[in-house]
């Protein structure tokens, strides 16, 4: 696969925080875990990973850190005035930045190539037939 | 009693007493970014049957079909949990990844396909609508 390179701006939905993009896409999946379902609203959240350094953020958020299914504990981090989702870092990979998809304008571009957590996915929730599953995470436990 | 469900954080929880009067999924640009993923799936009740333990966060807009929203998410969490708008009264949505049950959930509608990403699939069987019907 080519390496997909952002340079790129997005906003929250009340546009208080924006989030600029340049560099590279490292991973792109869905995950199911609880979390995500319960953060996301949704069946589950849609992630690009990208090196931390290559993302900065302007405007003030609001962080929750929570022990997740892995077992290492996850950031997620919101807007405080609309509750946009904006980014999310884990102490499992505390170099990794990792980015909704809905965030961007025109998100055309993101093609999860895993689905993560598929042991906590329900039926309900129609995802690509040609996406690898994984009860936990790809075999090598990587992203 | 139908359902229950809470926020990531617990801050926010909610009893629903009766089954809902409508399930929708939405593709429009509000609604991917607000949850962060291709749409939001949600469940619609009548707002008398819905109790809410805690204070959610709200944000107010003009969604694109022009009605005025009033979303409701967790200020401690960010978790996306409820949508109402001035032009359903007496009616709130709740987003289904809120439930701590949800496998009687089936979307029974699609909106805005227009702005369906092309990576999220479409739900074969389920009326669509290219916006807001």
């Amino acid at each position: 696969m080519p390496t997909l390179n952002l340079d790129e701006t997005a906003k929250c939905a009340c546009g208080a925080v924006s989030l600029k993009f340049n560099g590279p896409v490292l991973s792109m999946l869905v995950c199911s875990c609880r979390d995500c379902r319960k953060s996301t609203g949704t069946g589950h959240s849609a992630v690009v990973l990208m090196t931390a350094d290559t993302v900065a953020v302007s405007g003030k958020v609001k962080g929750h850190a929570i022990k997740a299914a892995s077992g290492s504990e996850v950031t997620r981090n919101f807007c405080p005035q609309c509750g946009t989702p904006l980014f999310a870092k884990t102490a499992r990979a505390p170099l990794l930045i990792l980015i909704p998809a809905g965030l961007f304008d025109e998100p055309d571009w993101f093609s999860p190539r895993q689905a993560i957590f598929s042991r906590t996915h329900f039926d309900w929730d129609v995802l690509d037939e040609a996406l690898p599953q994984y009860d936990t995470y790809r075999d090598n436990g990587g992203f | 009693m139908f359902a229950t469900g809470r926020c990531l954080c617990g801050a926010i929880s909610f009893t629903v007493a009766e089954p809902p009067i409508r399930t929708a999924q939405c593709h429009c640009e509000d609604c991917r970014r607000l949850t962060g993923t291709g749409h939001i799936v949600q469940a619609f009740f009548k707002s008398d049957e819905v109790t809410i333990e805690g204070q959610p966060a709200v944000f107010e807009n003009v969604a694109d079909s022009g009605s005025e929203r009033r979303r409701s998410f967790c200020a401690s969490c960010g978790s996306t949990l409820f949508s109402e708008r001035n032009t359903a009264p007496g009616v709130i949505g709740i987003a289904i990844g809120a439930f701590d049950k949800s496998d009687w959930y089936a979307p029974g509608v699609v909106f805005y396909t227009s702005q369906r990403p092309q990576w999220d699939p479409e739900l074969p069987g389920v009326p669509a609508h290219e916006k807001m019907q």
